[in-house]
């Protein structure tokens, strides 16, 4: 008997492209950080990498060069949601340890496989996503969202 | 050229685009707008206004907050209000929080009846067994709602017990739905009311927090300490 022995279809080698550049894409995934400060000029940092450790979110910008360490507290939860309280902030940067005082802020993570809502909003939080607001005593408003690039204990 | 082909070369150039925006993004991570942007979405997306109303801020490297000195961060008020002396300006810039604190007046004496709570939480049951910290610059560590004391409004405030005898005030504040605060007064069927009246369920919860409410068939009128971590609550002895 004459074994038939047939060619892997075109296609399949595309769809495996594919799947692997999303999968590298999807690992690739950062967060995105707004500053806007008191005079309404707004800074927009871009691909940065959002580390969650225990209860404290760091921050690290793409250049490498700036960190920021968010302490949160009275974690509770909303649905899936978990919803934090940021108390302390500090910038690491140019060998320099900086507090900034916060007045209040919010942060949201979605540690689930599912995408949650928010409470009382229409907005979604995508699976291992986190949502950060808080506002300085200076008067800067904070906005970070993003995938969560690594969960630690 | 080949349907085939045609069907490979379509999918590369879809699958491909996630990685150019990425790549777009590594080139240019840095982005001053005038002000009023906003992100949206988590995978890189930006929208900037199209009429800066200031001039856009120069951050060499890192992150930029150009207007934030090197201060640390300034612990609110304890919810404790002595009446009897005014505190010196930033005399409390520096005091310990301990979200442990709680009594009120009666701190150390709950040690009387233990009404357990109807859904017999285990430890942090309630909170998907995640450890419960208080967040020191907030009332209550959040636990009645995610209320910085700076941030408070009156519309917020909800009565107070005063101690004359020591002469401090211990303000009370609504529960925000969807709060541990609430999820232990729905559990115990509480309704929540203003603090000053007799008569009335006063329970004490992290960081001297107080709340009041109406007394029911499981709980009478009288003084309770809270346990976050189980949300049952002691009576006072």
């Amino acid at each position: 008997m004459r074994e038939k022995i047939r060619p892997i279809r075109p296609q399949v080698y595309a769809l495996i492209l594919a799947f692997a550049i999303a999968t590298i894409s999807a690992a690739s995934a950062k967060g995105v950080t707004l500053v806007q400060q008191a005079d309404g000029s707004v800074h927009t940092y871009i691909d940065v990498n959002i580390r969650l450790s225990g209860q404290t979110l760091w921050l690290r910008s793409a250049d490498r060069k700036g960190v920021l360490k968010i302490g949160n507290g009275a974690c509770s939860f909303v649905g899936a949601i978990q919803r934090c309280l940021p108390y302390t902030v500090a910038l690491i940067q140019d060998g320099k340890t900086r507090q900034i005082a916060i007045l209040h802020g919010t942060v949201f993570l979605n540690l689930s496989r599912t995408a949650q809502r928010l409470p009382l909003s229409s907005e979604e939080l995508a699976p291992r996503t986190i949502l950060a607001l808080w506002r300085t005593v200076r008067g800067t408003y904070v906005t970070i969202k993003g995938s969560l690039d690594e969960v630690a204990p | 050229m080949s349907g085939s082909l045609r069907s490979v070369v379509a999918l590369v150039l879809v699958a491909s685009l996630p990685a150019a925006a990425l790549a777009q993004n590594h080139a240019s991570s840095h982005v001053s707008s005038g002000g009023g942007g906003h992100a949206s979405g988590g995978s890189g997306r930006v929208s900037t206004p199209s009429a800066p109303a200031a001039p856009p801020a120069q951050s060499q490297h890192g992150f930029s907050f150009p207007n934030e000195s090197n201060v640390r961060p300034i612990p609110p008020p304890r919810p404790v209000a002595p009446s009897r002396s005014v505190a010196q300006p930033g005399s409390n810039m520096h005091s310990p929080v301990n979200g442990n604190v709680t009594g009120g007046p009666y701190r150390g004496q709950f040690h009387g009846r233990v009404i357990y709570n109807p859904r017999r939480w285990g430890g942090w049951g309630w909170n998907r067994g995640i450890h419960w910290y208080p967040a020191p610059i907030y009332w209550g560590g959040g636990f009645w709602g995610p209320f910085a004391i700076s941030g408070l409004t009156a519309g917020l405030l909800f009565g107070s017990i005063i101690d004359y005898q020591d002469q401090a005030i211990y303000p009370s504040y609504q529960i925000e739905p969807s709060s541990p605060g609430a999820e232990l007064l729905e559990n115990y069927g509480l309704t929540q009311t203003e603090c000053g009246p007799p008569n009335l369920v006063v329970i004490w919860g992290p960081d001297n927090s107080v709340i009041c409410a109406y007394p029911n068939d499981l709980v009478g009128a009288g003084n309770y300490e809270l346990d976050p971590t189980t949300l049952t609550i002691v009576s006072r002895s």
